[in-house]
C-alpha cells in the first residue's frame, strides 16, 4: 500500500493514470503530452507498475499500457486530485519527487 | 493468478461460514439476541461484496483487445466494479442500521438496482459498435 501512496503523490502519475482511464496509450502517447524527457516518463511508468496500478504491454517495439486500478485505488486518486496532494514538487527535476542535497 | 482468486474466495466463504457459526453459537448461548445475528450475517455479506469487487478492475483480461474494445472493456469494467462497492456498501449500512422490517426490502432495492446498473452497462459494452471510439 506505500507504493500505491507513494505514487499517487506524485501530480505527472495522477495525471497519467487520469489519461490512461480514458483508454489504454502507448508510452510515446503519453510521453507526447508531459513536457518532461522520456527517460523521466519511463521512471514515471516504474513507480506505477511497480504500485501495481498500470500494467505494461509489449507489441513488437510498441509498449502500451493498461490501468490497474482497484476501486480503493481509483478513490485515492480522486482525493489525492482533490485535495492537490505533491502539487508543491510538481517543478521537482527529480522524476522520484525526493529532494535533493545542494 | 486464478489459483490466487479461488483461494481468496475459499478463504472469503469460510470467514462468512465461521462468523455465521460464531455467531449461532453465541446467540445459543443468550450471548447476543437473534436480531443482532441476522444484521450481523448481512452486513459481513454486504461489506464482503464490496471487498471483492474492488478488485474487478484490476482481473479484467483485456490485453488483446483492439485499442477501442479495451477501453470501453476497462470503461465498462470499472463502472460494474464502482456499483458492486457501493451496493455492497450501501447493503451492510442497511443492515447496520435501518430498522429491521425495513432491511430486507431496502437491502435489496439497493442491491437489485446496482445489478440492473452493471447489466445495462455490460449489455451497452457488447452490442455497441466496435469500431465506435471510447467515449470522453
Amino acid at each position: 500500500m506505500n507504493s500505491v501512496f507513494k505514487a499517487l503523490a506524485d501530480p505527472t502519475r495522477r495525471r497519467v493514470l487520469e489519461l490512461l482511464k480514458v483508454r489504454p496509450m502507448t508510452a510515446g502517447e503519453l510521453s507526447d503530452q508531459f513536457p518532461v524527457s522520456k527517460p523521466t516518463m519511463s521512471a514515471h511508468f516504474t513507480v506505477l507498475r511497480e504500485a501495481d496500478l498500470i500494467e505494461m504491454n509489449k507489441a513488437g517495439k510498441t509498449i502500451t499500457y493498461h490501468l490497474k486500478l482497484s476501486v480503493l485505488e481509483d478513490a485515492l486518486l480522486g482525493f489525492a486530485a482533490v485535495f492537490r496532494v505533491g502539487t508543491q514538487a510538481q517543478d521537482d527535476p527529480s522524476p522520484l519527487s525526493t529532494p535533493q542535497k545542494v | 493468478m486464478i489459483s490466487r482468486q479461488i483461494v481468496h474466495g475459499v478463504l472469503w466463504s469460510g470467514a462468512i461460514l465461521v462468523t455465521a457459526l460464531g455467531l449461532k453459537w453465541a446467540q445459543h448461548n443468550h450471548l447476543v439476541s437473534g436480531d443482532f445475528v441476522e444484521r450481523a450475517v448481512e452486513v459481513v455479506i454486504g461489506l464482503g461484496l464490496a471487498v471483492y469487487s474492488n478488485f474487478i478492475p484490476k482481473t479484467v483480461p483485456g490485453l488483446k483487445l483492439s485499442p477501442a474494445r479495451a477501453a470501453r472493456f476497462q470503461a465498462a469494467a470499472r463502472l460494474n466494479a464502482w456499483m458492486f462497492v457501493l451496493a455492497g456498501i450501501g447493503f451492510a449500512a442497511i443492515w447496520a442500521f435501518a430498522p429491521l422490517s425495513l432491511a430486507g426490502t431496502a437491502s435489496m432495492a439497493v442491491m437489485g438496482g446496482g445489478v440492473v446498473v452493471v447489466l445495462v452497462n455490460l449489455a451497452i459494452c457488447i452490442i455497441s459498435p466496435k469500431s465506435a471510439s471510447p467515449a470522453h
